[in-house]
């Protein structure tokens, strides 16, 4: 796996999945960022692929935050 | 990152960090519910959770590890970082089959998502359906996507939490994340095709 993004202007050549989640994640440097950026404004794949590990963060935290068991009664 | 709405017990620490009981007895019941629910997605059953709830505040009290605690910092940051510390090495010690076969498969690429498949798998998902996913996940994978995305704790305290470097967090949670997806039964049709 590596975390270099392909970034030679062609739009068919796509950003890897490490690259991304490090992306939204804010894990990557300024000029990085840039550059991704860039790439997904002309790449639908690479759009879609962000958006979707974005909304795949959400539902994680959603899933867990929105159960809220009770402490039980032992721990009271 | 603290609690929202909370401000930060700071006389209540400060008198607890003295041995003060009815200070520790007023953060306990301020914080063990966040804390019980920490341990209560990171380990496998509720009495498990239960249980780890109740050693970390009484080693914490034993110990007397709230003089490690640096006051400049979210108290509640800082009691997540305990916990998770605890949960992990509760989980280490007793690896289950379900974490030795992660471990088989680390070193298998992960394939590269199609991008449409992926979105709408996410967009299909209810939380029930992922709290029950993140149940089949192995220890690891489930540990470090609590302390992702319900902690909300940062690259630098995963990997200080996992023992891992901190280069290796995004590898971490990306194969988390694939373990999941399979473990929502629809690993094999996200492949595009390709390894990352």
């Amino acid at each position: 796996m590596t975390e270099d993004a392909n970034l030679s202007g062609d739009a068919t050549q796509h950003l890897d999945e490490m690259t991304c989640l490090l992306y939204i994640e804010r894990q990557l440097d300024r000029t990085r960022a840039q550059e991704i950026s860039a790439h997904t404004q002309d790449c639908v794949a690479c759009r879609t692929l962000l958006r979707a590990l974005e909304r795949e963060s959400r539902l994680l935290t959603r899933a867990m935050l929105e159960e809220e068991e009770a402490l039980p009664a032992r721990l009271a | 990152m603290s609690a929202p709405g909370k401000t930060e017990p700071t006389q209540a620490i400060a008198r607890a960090r003295t041995g003060d009981a009815d200070a520790w007895g007023e953060l306990y019941r301020e914080y063990a519910p966040a804390i019980f629910r920490f341990c209560r997605r990171a380990l496998p059953t509720r009495e498990d959770a239960e249980d780890a709830t109740m050693d970390i505040f009484a080693k914490l009290m034993r110990d007397n590890r709230l003089l490690q605690y640096d006051q400049s910092r979210s108290f509640t940051a800082w009691l997540y970082k305990v916990a998770a510390n605890h949960c992990w090495d509760l989980l280490r010690r007793r690896k289950t089959r379900q974490d030795k076969e992660t471990e088989d498969f680390e070193n298998v690429p992960l394939e590269h998502p199609d991008p449409n498949q992926l979105d709408k798998l996410i967009e299909q998902r209810t939380s029930e359906e992922v709290r029950r996913a993140l149940g089949k996940l192995g220890s690891r994978a489930r540990m470090a996507l609590v302390m992702r995305y319900y902690s909300d704790m940062s690259y630098d305290e995963i990997a200080d939490a996992l023992g891992v470097r901190r280069a290796f967090v995004g590898v971490v949670l990306l194969r988390a994340r694939h373990e999941l997806r399979n473990a929502l039964g629809q690993g094999g049709a996200l492949a595009a095709g390709g390894a990352s």
